[in-house]
């Protein structure tokens, strides 16, 4: 890991990296919801509206597992101090959001024709709330630093706030997950463990592209805006540079 | 109620979402990273000046 924290080696790597995952997801996007919408089948208890089920659970996983990326690269920035693993933890933030503002909408649009209501305070959807609303703490707190002069592009250990939001926001995590095993929830059980799957194989197929779709356009719009951040701090240090040596 | 009417405005919100943020991530990199490039070429014609700068500074002391 520590290989890849030099930001030129990090930028080599991410140079030929980011188009062929924004491609490759693309396209394997497109032709996943392309059989969710038109080729599977329907289901037997909600009918046509279980085509939302392959953009919700994408959303729904990328939203957890964003959120997850986030607190891993803010725990490696808090530990080792490695000024990449402060950029990524603030370029995964905003997409995790996008993803759980995505799940919580495709979920209230698959509420109700299955429940007849579009919100309900049930602990899932309660927890994917306030799932958002760390991020978005997450993210007012990383551009408040941002501005003082720490986090991506300045010192670490000025960034501390936002890092440690985003360690303890991880408890909401497994409380996402288990919650339907906790509580009596109108949202179903999980239907895919490691172990066995409950969904007929013409369901599992698009459900699988589009996830694996998802999740490759949401790497390559994370090495995206991490280039982005690696190239506005490079642009600030050579201005600061250039200033000095006309002074 | 027609599943047509939860559907298609899922897709359509999800797949917007998904575009909106792939383009919107490109446009910034392209631009923050054309920009790093220009500063690049003028802080090495920066420092190329002060390096022609220091030489002609060199030979007016060695002249003296």
């Amino acid at each position: 890991m520590h290989r890849f924290a030099n930001p030129a080696r990090f930028l080599r790597i991410a140079r030929v990296l980011t188009p062929l995952l924004t491609l490759v997801g693309v396209a394997v996007t497109a032709v996943g919801l392309w059989i969710g919408l038109f080729a599977s089948p329907p289901d037997y208890q909600q009918g046509e509206s279980v085509r939302i089920m392959y953009v919700h659970v994408p959303a729904a996983w990328l939203a957890s597992g964003g959120y997850f990326g986030v607190a891993l690269a803010s725990a490696v920035s808090l530990v080792w101090r490695h000024p990449l693993a402060s950029i990524a933890a603030r370029a995964i933030a905003p997409v995790g959001a996008l993803f759980t503002a995505i799940c919580l909408v495709t979920g209230s649009l698959w509420g109700k024709p299955t429940w007849g209501t579009y919100w309900v305070w049930d602990a899932r959807l309660t927890s994917m709330l306030v799932l958002l609303f760390l991020y978005l703490g997450y993210l007012a707190l990383a551009n408040a630093e941002d501005e003082r002069g720490g986090g991506s592009g300045g010192d670490p250990g000025q960034a501390k706030g936002a890092a440690i939001l985003a360690l303890v926001g991880v408890v909401n995590l497994p409380i996402i997950k288990f919650s339907v095993e906790w509580w009596h929830t109108l949202h179903q059980g999980p239907s895919i463990t490691l172990t066995k799957s409950t969904i007929d194989p013409a369901m599992l197929l698009p459900l699988l592209l589009s996830l694996g779709g998802f999740t490759l356009v949401f790497a390559g719009v994370v090495l995206m805006r991490m280039r982005t951040a690696l190239a506005r701090t490079r642009s600030v240090a050579r201005g600061r540079r250039l200033a000095e040596a006309y002074a | 109620m027609t599943h047509a009417e939860f559907v298609y405005p899922a897709y359509a919100l999800t797949i917007a979402g998904l575009v909106g943020t792939v383009v919107w991530s490109l446009v910034a990199m392209r631009r923050a990273e054309g920009t790093a490039s220009i500063a690049a070429r003028r802080a090495e014609g920066t420092a190329g000046i002060a390096a022609r700068r220091a030489e002609g500074t060199a030979d007016k002391d060695r002249r003296r």
